[in-house]
């Protein structure tokens, strides 16, 4: 199957590519320990002065599994990190999607391949690094991860990282219509970071605003994922949630082809 | 048949006007003024099966819009064209799979990797078999001396290099119809002329049609028996290279050194002066009367050295572009 062959192509350039920057890659992951810092601090603030016992549960959450919460949540939001929705601008911008354009590939297929190519590679390493925390967790506050988690984990994992790469697609194809789009990457980003619980559980936003984002796409990118590894969504849950994630990724895929459709027609309207 | 046939191609940019000021840009948040350029204006041509066709035309004349157009990058705003039999627009597969494109300004590598990998994923790209691949890339690297580089990152590359890379990555699938966009910009002499040499043996060796924009005429001179020139998105000539300055062959240019300075008065009153600085004089002057005007200068001035030369081709493309001659 030629096509095939393609987009397997894709995928190994987005390996190579992602070795590339390998010495970006390993900051990003060093940056992640000052958040998690700050994060292990506040939280023992918060417990040891809400109540005066750290056993007590704050939003829904002992004070172990919080500090579970916060590590895991952190490398989770580090692993479906995007960054190709710049590509994706600059290619509309400067032309450079000229060359899709004239060639037998599909840029979608091509971007979502070189995407999960740069992913697998960072996933390797990121891996070992999510397996050291584990260890240190269990080691210091008892949790366990059973392989029914860890199995979970690692197709809410996959649904994640789809889902997140295709909200970024249909954020990234606003660059067909906006010509500064920066600011509007970094934007969506916090938000979206924050919609997805990758900075506190979702239960944190309180009864009035908790609902909506747990009804949102985003919550399938950080905080599903984190919860199944740490063992608080198992079962038919984990099913359920599956099933909805996967529904989100089949509207946002939708949008995605719709955005693109509209957007191609227009610069090759328009010209670059 | 005709292989690329255009007709009555044309296309229009809408734009903004905005004067300058402050009041002006508030009053442009409110109303902003449409203005439409013509970049391409019912152009017509057609091109046969293996020829070389040079597209010349100043700045802005509409060169690269056309081949944008002719390789399906940019929707025309009225006419027809066929490539191949293609409308090149719909980017049907098959179109794209015997096409390709090289733009100078515009790098279809990945800058980050070694030639060789976009080179791979071309090969995957255009489903080339391996040995078919293996039996291109190795033409295309004699061809260019380029076997040390391929392993480089593309971005460590001089400008010349990196041209070479690009248009080996764009021929690995024996397109049919190459388009070169300023291949050639900003390279030095010797680039210059390896990829022109490139493109004459792809042309004599595998009947490539190419169409070529250059803003040096040495390309087009070297390249091609025809040219077609555009100027502000209409065709001002298109016909044999040598055609050009048919109306300025029956000229001459005369060009003298003088061993001391000469008063301009005396040097215009031989008729034909074209320029005069310092001790060098420029005269265009009829072909029958070059020997008697020649035989005067020598023995009236203090000439030390005169030449007799052709009519540059830019005097004749300057002249199509001005709208004067170009009865072709």
């Amino acid at each position: 199957m030629p096509d095939r062959g393609k987009y397997a192509a894709a995928f190994s350039l987005g390996i190579r590519s992602a070795l590339e920057y390998r010495a970006n890659f390993l900051f990003s992951i060093l940056g992640a320990v000052s958040p998690v810092v700050i994060q292990t601090a506040l939280w023992t603030c918060l417990y040891d002065t809400g109540s005066g016992a750290s056993g007590d549960a704050l939003f829904g959450y002992s004070y172990r599994q919080m500090l579970g919460y916060v590590i895991v949540a952190n490398l989770v939001s580090r692993l479906v990190r995007t960054g190709f929705e710049y590509d994706v601008n600059s290619d509309i911008r400067s032309g450079g999607l000229d060359r899709f354009l004239v060639k037998p590939i599909g840029y979608f297929g091509f971007r979502m391949a070189h995407f999960a190519g740069s992913k697998s590679a960072e996933g390797v390493f990121l891996g070992a690094v999510l397996a050291a925390a584990l260890a240190v967790l269990s080691a210091f506050s008892g949790a366990s991860f059973g392989a029914a988690a860890i199995l979970g984990f690692v197709a809410a994992l996959a649904l994640a990282l789809l889902l997140n790469f295709l909200i970024f697609w249909c954020v990234g194809l606003l660059g067909f219509w906006l010509t500064e789009i920066g600011f509007l990457f970094e934007a969506v980003r916090i938000v979206a970071i924050t919609a997805s619980g990758g900075i506190f559980p979702l239960t944190v936003f309180g009864p009035a605003l908790g609902p909506i984002l747990q009804a949102l796409p985003f919550r399938y990118t950080i905080q599903f994922p984190t919860e199944v590894l740490c063992g608080r969504v198992a079962g038919a849950d984990l099913a359920r949630g599956l099933g909805l994630g996967a529904l989100w990724a089949a509207a946002l895929l939708a949008l995605g082809q719709a955005i693109w459709a509209a957007g191609v027609k227009r610069f090759v309207a328009v010209g670059s | 048949m005709p292989i690329i046939e255009v007709s009555r191609l044309s296309r229009d940019f809408s734009y903004y006007e905005k004067a300058e000021g402050l009041s002006a840009s508030l009053r442009n948040l409110v109303r902003r003024k449409a203005l439409v350029r013509h970049a391409v204006s019912g152009v017509s041509f057609s091109i046969e099966k293996g020829e070389v066709v040079g597209f010349l035309g100043p700045n802005g004349a509409g060169k690269t819009t056309t081949l944008k157009m002719l390789s399906g990058i940019m929707h025309p705003s009225s006419g027809e064209a066929r490539v191949l039999g293609f409308a090149p627009w719909q980017r049907k597969k098959d179109f794209r799979m015997r096409i390709s494109i090289v733009m100078g300004q515009r790098s279809q590598l990945w800058p980050d990797l070694p030639a060789l990998e976009s080179f791979n994923l071309n090969r995957a790209i255009y489903e080339l078999d391996r040995r078919d691949y293996e039996r291109s890339l190795g033409e295309l690297v004699e061809l260019f001396g380029i076997r040390d580089l391929l392993q480089v990152q593309v971005r460590r590359l001089s400008l010349g290099e990196r041209m070479k890379m690009e248009i080996a990555a764009a021929l690995l699938h024996r397109p049919e119809v190459l388009f070169l966009d300023e291949p050639t910009i900003g390279l030095d002499l010797l680039s210059q002329r390896a990829i022109r040499e490139t493109v004459r043996s792809l042309n004599e060796g595998r009947g490539t049609t190419v169409m070529l924009t250059s803003h040096y005429l040495s390309d087009i001179e070297e390249l091609c028996e025809r040219a077609i020139l555009i100027n502000r998105g209409a065709i001002v000539y298109d016909g044999e290279l040598a055609g050009i300055n048919a109306s300025l062959a029956d000229r001459k240019v005369v060009k003298l050194q003088f061993s001391e300075p000469v008063v301009r008065e005396k040097v215009e009153a031989y008729g034909g002066l074209r320029s005069l600085e310092g001790l060098e004089a420029t005269f265009h002057v009829d072909r029958s009367a070059v020997r008697d005007f020649s035989r005067r200068v020598l023995g009236e001035l203090p000439v030390a050295d005169l030449t007799i030369e052709e009519v540059p081709l830019e005097e004749g493309i300057a002249r199509l572009y001005r709208g004067e001659g170009g009865d072709a």
